[in-house]
């Protein structure tokens, strides 16, 4: 990969990945790391990799790869500090453009709760969510990635759905 | 909370979030920076080696100042993790050679173990991560560099170097059929490869071997293999280069029930069984796939409506094909789909066929295309979704 290729790369990939890298870290300074990260060593390997075929797939196993190393390293500080931060730093409004202003406001809600609760979900059921809705990547990719067969992948999917939905409808219910 | 889950999830976590440019910049001035730093660590890695040898003077001497040892050439194949596993307790370092033929072939050594490199292999789309990695270098006896591994000349003489277990017939079993794979670069004239398959340390109570031999397979002319004992030795007739190390990898690091499970499913892989690999959640099925299983033509009004919208009566073409859509509230859908009617109808009889369905494993996604094939050769289509019991479900259970 040149240097202009990596320019493309981060051009074409750089919102998807940074989007995943803000909600897996809860904070700006660990997603920005991550991010920076992902593609330097996406660009340090470039001469023994062949990712003409899926970049974003590659790129995004980098990714999974530096975050769970991340996570390991960083297990005892989050213990003291008290866990993960709170996902209200990432609470960005998401809501259809011709929704009416009571109607946005329950979308809100929705996808708010929605996104704590994905965030309150173990990494076994965060990262399919996050791979599959978010970034868009089919059911083998995301096997590729996690390293988990395809059906593992799919269960896992659906139990997360699962849980999720079951949660809603508590919140929704209070 | 009637909103469907799979677009509510789409939706909340739409990638929304975009890096700062001045973020973009810094990523691309540390790659600039990062490639000169490469080059420059490569020279001083190699100085700082043939200083620690000269003061050593060991019998290995040899091989640690004319060779890249062998976390230097994970280094050099960039590949970090290995890198460092390659010089964690766990590595071995032979540095032996074995001539013939105006080849030299060193073995210099090797480490094992779960997720050490950061290249993943995949075999039948399962990712392997629990493997040995394995460096030799090749080189002409005379001092002639080996030919550059991207010049036209690389592979005109090649070489197969595998491991082998002592006991199972080499074969059968080396890199080519345990999901291997090998990377490879010249330096100074000097061929390296890493090579890497299925960690075989389980076998370690039986011996594994280290094999160099010219061609691109396997050669039973270059190797005697003894059936009785398992050992494999060298055929001194043998025209070409036939290189056979021990690796000494510790007994204590042998797993008997281990290796009998691999040799099971090895022995699946080779007679082609369709259940390798495939665990409890493999065979795990969702809740569509419960359903439609058990969904006829006979019960589908029971457990099933059309979607009104999507009912459309459609007339076969000249080439006796029809053509249908449809799309649903929530965006789902089909566009520009042609089917040839005898195709789903064979004996062209009146008569109702599920075909395709849809969903992302949940019955409140499910979408199934419904054609009944009427008196007057129009087909009748509509996509039909089950009806979902708050209660009970009794088609799932």
């Amino acid at each position: 990969m040149s240097f202009e290729e990596l320019e493309n790369i981060i051009h074409t990939y750089g919102r998807d990945l940074y989007s995943f890298c803000r909600f897996i870290t809860h904070n700006r300074y660990e997603a920005d790391d991550l991010y920076q990260d992902t593609f330097l060593k996406l660009y340090e390997i470039r001469e023994k990799t062949v990712i003409e075929k899926n970049p974003k797939s590659y790129i995004m196993t980098i990714s999974v790869n530096l975050y769970r190393n991340y996570k390991r390293k960083h297990a005892v500080r989050m213990a003291i500090t008290g866990g993960e931060a709170s996902v209200e730093d990432y609470m960005d409004v998401i809501a259809s453009k011709d929704a009416q202003p009571d109607t946005q406001i329950v979308i809100q809600e929705e996808y708010r709760l929605l996104r704590a609760e994905i965030n309150k979900l173990p990494d076994k059921y965060k990262l399919p969510i996050l791979l599959f809705y978010m970034e868009e990547l089919p059911l083998t990719e995301i096997s590729k990635i996690l390293k988990l067969p395809v059906g593992t992948v799919k269960t896992r999917l659906h139990r997360a759905k699962n849980i999720l939905k079951r949660k809603l409808e508590q919140d929704f219910a209070v | 909370m009637d909103k469907n889950i799979d677009e509510l999830l789409k939706a909340a976590l739409t990638p929304d979030a975009a890096p700062q440019a001045s973020l973009n910049i810094q990523v691309l001035m540390k790659a600039k920076e990062r490639t000169n730093m490469i080059n420059r660590k490569r020279f001083r890695a190699a100085a700082v080696t043939a200083a620690a040898t000269l003061l050593l003077g060991s019998l290995t001497a040899f091989a640690a100042y004319k060779y890249l040892n062998p976390s230097q050439v994970a280094s050099e194949l960039e590949d970090t993790a290995l890198q460092n596993a390659f010089t964690g307790e766990d590595a071995v370092f032979v540095n032996e050679n074995q001539e013939m033929n105006g080849y030299r072939i060193t073995l210099l050594g090797s480490v094992a173990g779960t997720d050490i490199s950061d290249f993943v292999a995949y075999g039948n789309g399962i990712a392997l991560d629990d493997r040995i990695y394995t460096v030799v270098a090749i080189e002409h006896t005379d001092g002639t560099p080996m030919p550059n591994t991207s010049s036209d000349e690389y592979g005109n003489e090649p070489f197969y170097v595998s491991c082998y277990v002592k006991g199972l017939d080499p074969k059968v079993y080396s890199i080519a059929s345990m999901h291997g794979n090998y990377s490879a670069f010249v330096k100074d004239g000097i061929e390296y490869r890493l090579m890497e398959m299925d960690n075989i340390e389980m076998f370690a109570d039986k011996g594994i071997y280290v094999g160099a031999n010219s061609g691109n397979f396997y050669d039973v002319n270059a190797y005697i293999y003894n059936e009785d004992t398992g050992e494999m030795t060298r055929n001194a007739d043998y025209d070409g280069v036939n290189a056979l190390f021990t690796l000494p990898i510790d007994p204590a690091k042998a797993d008997p029930a281990a290796a009998a499970a691999y040799l099971e499913e090895f022995e699946k892989e080779m007679n082609g069984s369709d259940e390798e690999n495939v665990s409890e959640e493999d065979l795990a099925k969702t809740e569509a796939d419960i359903f439609m299983e058990k969904l006829t033509p006979e019960n589908l009004d029971e457990y099933a409506a059309p979607v009104e919208y999507t009912k459309m009566v459609c007339t076969p073409d000249a080439d006796g094909m029809i053509s249908y859509n449809w799309k649903l509230e929530d965006g789902a859908g089909s566009e520009g789909a042609k089917i040839r009617v005898d195709w789903i109808f064979p004996d062209m009889k009146p008569a109702t066929v599920i075909g395709g369905w849809s969903s992302s494993g949940s019955l409140d996604t499910l979408n199934i295309e419904v054609f009944k094939l009427k008196e007057d050769g129009t087909v009748e289509f509509a996509v039909y979704q089950p009806i979902i019991q708050p209660t009970t479900q009794p088609i799932t259970q």
